[in-house]
């Protein structure tokens, strides 16, 4: 029986004092992130403009090293945006350069280039980032000689195409709907040349009757 | 200029007064002209202007003091004073115990019991103060289970001096297997090969069961090995599904790519429902439905998996007699108290009669609960050292997970937190199935407690993931501490 107070108040202990460092730990590991902000992360977005009272201009988002960006709380990177998706797009980091696919139609912009959902866009320090109103600015944190020595990134390129989604069949090789997609460019911009070239002749006929 | 001789030039040129650190030692070498020669040869003295600082200057001085000790304290991996009291609370514990078992025999003392406090105690002590110094483990996930691991090696061998002098053993093998998974965790960058050794192996391992075992229990999931002895292969798969589920689950794949995982899970329910091992059939799904939800955030898809599980019970409930025998003991044990519902009600009496501090270590009637060693042994811990101790030792089952979870949220790839996740929910679902059953909360399922039940599969593969959970706490750790050697200033 006596040692069953003396277990009971042994193990009150162990919980109290395994409590303690709990909250201890989660404290320090808050203050860290608060303090360093580099600490566990690659860079931050900025935000530049935004059509929504949540997200004023010059808020700072943490973007970690992979992760999710999307209007839910649960994503990696919150950008609470009505015409972002709950969770609109993945990203990783690679050295220096953050590639971000959609995986919706939200309309996302690269330094002004569409990204479909599927395509993958590589953006380095300084890329803008708009989605309608919303603008963010990319911040990649220098990580100096540690950035060539890093691990490498989980997920690649390749080992994306790799997995199974028929998409590509190899490092860096564009998927068929790029390919589909580059065509109708190359189509839409053959006609739009014809058209051009259509008009210019038709001016100048009109310039040689005058 | 050198440090040391501003001193008495600038006093006289400058209106700055400097002051020295530490004054009455400095003011008399700087007064001394005999002691120059000995103040050359020593490392020159800093010297301070004195300023006067200004309310705002010193909350400014004492913030960033404050940021780089938190830098320190992030990167050092010296021992903390919380930890070494647990396990010093834990050293305490096991040889009391142990000792009251080797006294509490009539005649000569239980030589075996000194022997098991000699070896036991310290192997825990030293673990947890030695191995995180020299691997970034987790020392806190470190000390709670070596605490388990010791009270139940005590209570085992209270119970069954043979069966708590073999769990003493798997525990050293345990804490081994621990090591070498946290070393692979740690150190090996590309899983590919190893998930898909670990898939074919485990349904391998899953099959000889079926092929080679014998019902036992109404199931027939145990082998016999001619050297190794009997072992449970559903408790080693566990690692093989924590792992493929892991790695077709990570890099935000859609749910076509997660396909493999998946259909490994359904192949070893599928194995496991033949085998009739429902309880740990009912970890490995919960586990992957935890896991795809945390994976892809699929509401409805998750949604989805959950009604296939109830119909899958559904399906179960009428298919296997055992189950509906257990859910109709589950609803009133009363109906058939001598036979199926003998079980249960004697964990409830046990727990009963205990009361808030035991009736003592080695005290009341464990033995006629059957299966007191394994399945019960929460109900022979409550009789045994009180409820108190009993709701407590939850309490560091979830302080263990919350660790857990702490640690996992660091990981900076999803590969490594999809790995400590799925873990953790083995581990949480495992333990909660168990106590839940014993204490009639839902029906018995017939899993094993973590750590604390008798058996070396079910250990080696908790201590494993144990194992897991510190790799990727490492691993997160190590790049912690990069980021914060990489930040200036």
């Amino acid at each position: 029986m006596g040692f069953g107070y003396l277990s009971a108040a042994i193990i009150a202990l162990i919980v109290l004092l395994a409590l303690k460092k709990y909250a201890k730990d989660r404290a320090l590991w808050r203050r860290v992130k608060k303090n360093l902000p580099q600490a566990g992360a690659a860079g931050r977005f900025i935000v530049l403009s935004a059509g929504s009272r949540r997200l004023p201009a010059g808020t700072e988002l943490r973007v970690p090293f992979e992760g999710t960006l999307g209007g839910s709380m649960s994503c990696d990177v919150c950008v609470p945006y009505k015409k972002v998706h709950m969770r609109s797009a993945f990203f990783w980091v690679e050295g220096e350069e953050l590639h971000l696919v959609p995986l919706h139609k939200d309309g996302f912009l690269a330094d002004e280039t569409p990204i479909e959902p599927g395509d993958e866009a590589v953006m380095r320090d300084g890329a803008i980032l708009r989605v309608g109103e919303l603008k963010l600015v990319l911040r990649m944190y220098d990580r100096g000689e540690l950035a060539d020595g890093a691990d490498e990134p989980y997920v690649t390129s390749a080992r994306r195409s790799k997995a199974g989604q028929g998409r590509g069949d190899g490092l860096g090789a564009p998927t068929r709907g790029a390919i589909r997609r580059e065509k109708k460019k190359l189509n839409q911009s053959e006609a739009d040349e014809k058209k051009r070239a259509s008009a210019a002749q038709k001016r100048e006929k009109k310039d040689r009757r005058r | 200029m050198a440090r040391g001789k501003i001193d008495t030039d600038k006093r006289e040129d400058e209106t700055a007064v400097y002051k020295p650190v530490k004054p009455k030692k400095s003011a008399v070498k700087a007064e001394a002209p005999k002691e120059e020669k000995k103040t050359e040869r020593r490392a020159p003295k800093r010297y301070e202007p004195e300023q006067q600082l200004s309310g705002r200057e010193k909350r400014e001085k004492a913030r960033v003091a404050a940021v780089a000790r938190d830098r320190r304290r992030a990167v050092s991996r010296a021992g903390d004073a919380g930890v070494t009291l647990i396990a010093l609370l834990t050293l305490v514990f096991e040889v009391l115990g142990l000792l009251l078992c080797a006294v509490k025999t009539e005649g000569a003392p239980d030589m075996q019991a000194v022997m098991l406090c000699a070896a036991v105690a310290p192997l825990g002590l030293l673990t947890t103060l030695a191995l995180p110094r020299f691997l970034p483990m987790d020392s806190l996930v470190m000390a709670l289970t070596n605490f388990l691991c010791g009270v139940g090696v005590v209570v085992l061998y209270t119970v069954s001096p043979a069966r708590g002098a073999r769990q003493a053993v798997f525990y050293a093998l345990g804490l081994a297997v621990m090591l070498v998974m946290s070393e692979i965790v740690f150190h090996v960058h590309h899983f590919r090969g190893l998930t898909l050794l670990g898939m074919v192996l485990g349904i391998g391992a899953l099959i000889l069961p079926l092929a080679f075992g014998e019902w036992n229990n109404g199931a027939k999931n145990w082998v016999q090995v001619p050297l190794l002895g009997s072992f449970q292969p559903s408790e080693i798969v566990k690692l093989s599904v924590v792992l493929a589920l892991a790695y077709f689950f990570s890099a935000h794949r859609t749910v076509w790519q997660m396909m493999p995982a998946l259909v490994f899970a359904a192949a070893c329910l599928l194995l496991l429902m033949m085998q009739r091992d429902l309880g740990t059939a009912l970890i490995y799904y919960l586990t992957t439905l935890v896991l795809f939800y945390v994976a892809c955030g699929n509401v409805p898809l998750t949604v989805v998996g959950l009604g296939g599980g109830v119909g899958a019970a559904a399906l179960g409930y009428q298919m296997f007699a055992h189950v509906k025998v257990r859910v109709a003991m589950w609803r009133n044990p009363w109906s058939d108290p001598t036979d199926k519902g003998y079980q249960i009600i004697q964990a409830l009496l046990a727990i009963g009669s205990g009361g808030l501090f035991g009736v003592g270590l080695g005290q009341g009637t464990p033995e006629k609960i059957p299966a007191y060693y394994n399945d019960f042994i929460f109900a022979v811990i409550c009789e045994q050292l009180g409820q108190v101790f009993g709701v407590l030792l939850l309490a560091v089952y979830v302080l263990l997970i919350l660790r857990g979870v702490t640690v996992v949220a660091r990981a900076r790839r999803s590969f490594e937190m999809l790995l400590g996740c799925g873990v953790l929910a083995m581990l949480g679902i495992q333990t909660f199935m168990i106590v839940a059953g014993v204490i009639k909360m839902i029906p018995l399922t017939g899993v094993t407690m973590p750590f604390l039940s008798y058996g070396g599969s079910s250990l080696l593969s908790c201590m494993a993931m144990i194992g897991i959970l510190h790799g990727a706490s490492a691993r997160a750790q190590e790049n912690l501490e990069e980021d914060i050697l990489c930040v200036k200033g």
